[in-house]
């Protein structure tokens, strides 16, 4: 690995999708196949527990620290979707998953093992293939997110409807 | 949480409900800051309004992630896996239809297929979410490793 880790600070997350929106690759300048900018990223128990109270999941693998402890996971994990929150946390602003009006279509993740407060994500993502159906332009983009013991956590593929 | 269970206890076409969430304005805000996720489509009702797509449709409101949903597919495996049953693998899914603020989704899980291989015992499964008016918003093909 040659770039360096920093802890996620939600604090510092741009949320403004609009902003340098015209920079973004649009469908014509995706290149499938080449791997896009993205930057390793500590998670923080924070981080991850904000992410389960937001979809409503209040698992004590997330939460209970003892009761994680005692079960066959060791510690606290994270749900298996957090994965949702790499694709951003992980990329730069001007990735093109950022570009308003984006929809998704579909996702496909395979799960290797769980995530845990402290670890640091990794991503290798590309737009992998691009298409046209029924006039509106899609991409297809893979993600493999792999951990600072560079294990593989998740991997996967999606679609999405680009808005140009 | 369910009751333990083995391989050998889940015959195909064993069936459950997962989640059932109505999904709010403020949910899909919730969702937006904490998976870093902030797309106009998910709070912006003049970008909506503005939006066509290429078949001349358009969305009634704002929607809600695509992920928000998967979310909770993820959850209806994992409320019935975890602890001790076993492991959520993989999930595949399509996005049939938007989810607005005000619906109610529902998700439910059907086993299809069951596997050995040469090192795990499997539960293919079919996972569907369905709005308040039957709708199914969202299909997956599901995939659990079985712990015994």
């Amino acid at each position: 690995m040659t770039q360096t880790s920093t802890a996620f600070d939600p604090e510092g997350f741009d949320y403004d999708f609009w902003k340098d929106a015209d920079k973004r690759a649009g469908w014509d300048d995706l290149e499938p196949g080449e791997v896009v900018e993205s930057k390793p990223v500590t998670i923080s128990l924070e981080i991850i527990q904000r992410y389960a109270r937001s979809i409503g999941d209040l698992n004590p693998l997330y939460f209970d620290e003892q009761y994680a402890k005692n079960s066959r996971f060791g510690g606290l994990i994270s749900p298996p979707s957090i994965h949702a929150l790499f694709l951003f946390a992980c990329t730069t602003h001007d990735h093109f998953m950022r570009t308003p009006g984006t929809v998704n279509m579909g996702q496909n993740w395979w799960i290797h093992s769980p995530v845990r407060p402290g670890d640091t994500i990794i991503l290798t993502g590309r737009c992998l293939d691009k298409v046209i159906r029924k006039g509106n332009t899609f991409a297809i983009h893979d993600n493999v997110f792999r951990n600072q013991h560079d294990q593989v956590v998740c991997s996967g593929r999606g679609w999405t409807m680009r808005p140009y | 949480m369910t009751e333990s269970f083995t391989f050998d206890d889940i015959d195909i076409g064993y069936n459950f409900e997962g989640p059932k969430v109505e999904v709010s304005r403020e949910m899909i805000k919730e969702f937006a800051m904490a998976s870093f996720d902030n797309n106009p489509l998910h709070w912006d009702d003049e970008f909506i309004a503005e939006t066509t797509f290429a078949n001349g449709k358009k969305f009634d409101s704002i929607i809600g992630h695509g992920l928000m949903t998967y979310s909770y597919m993820v959850r209806a495996m994992t409320d019935w896996l975890w602890p001790d049953n076993g492991d959520h693998r993989r999930l595949e899914t399509r996005f049939r239809s938007p989810v607005y603020p005000g619906d109610t989704i529902q998700v439910r899980v059907e086993v299809r297929d069951k596997k050995e291989t040469r090192k795990g015992k499997w539960l293919v499964c079919d996972l569907s979410v369905a709005n308040q008016r039957g709708e199914v918003i969202a299909t997956g093909d599901g995939l659990a490793e079985i712990a015994r």
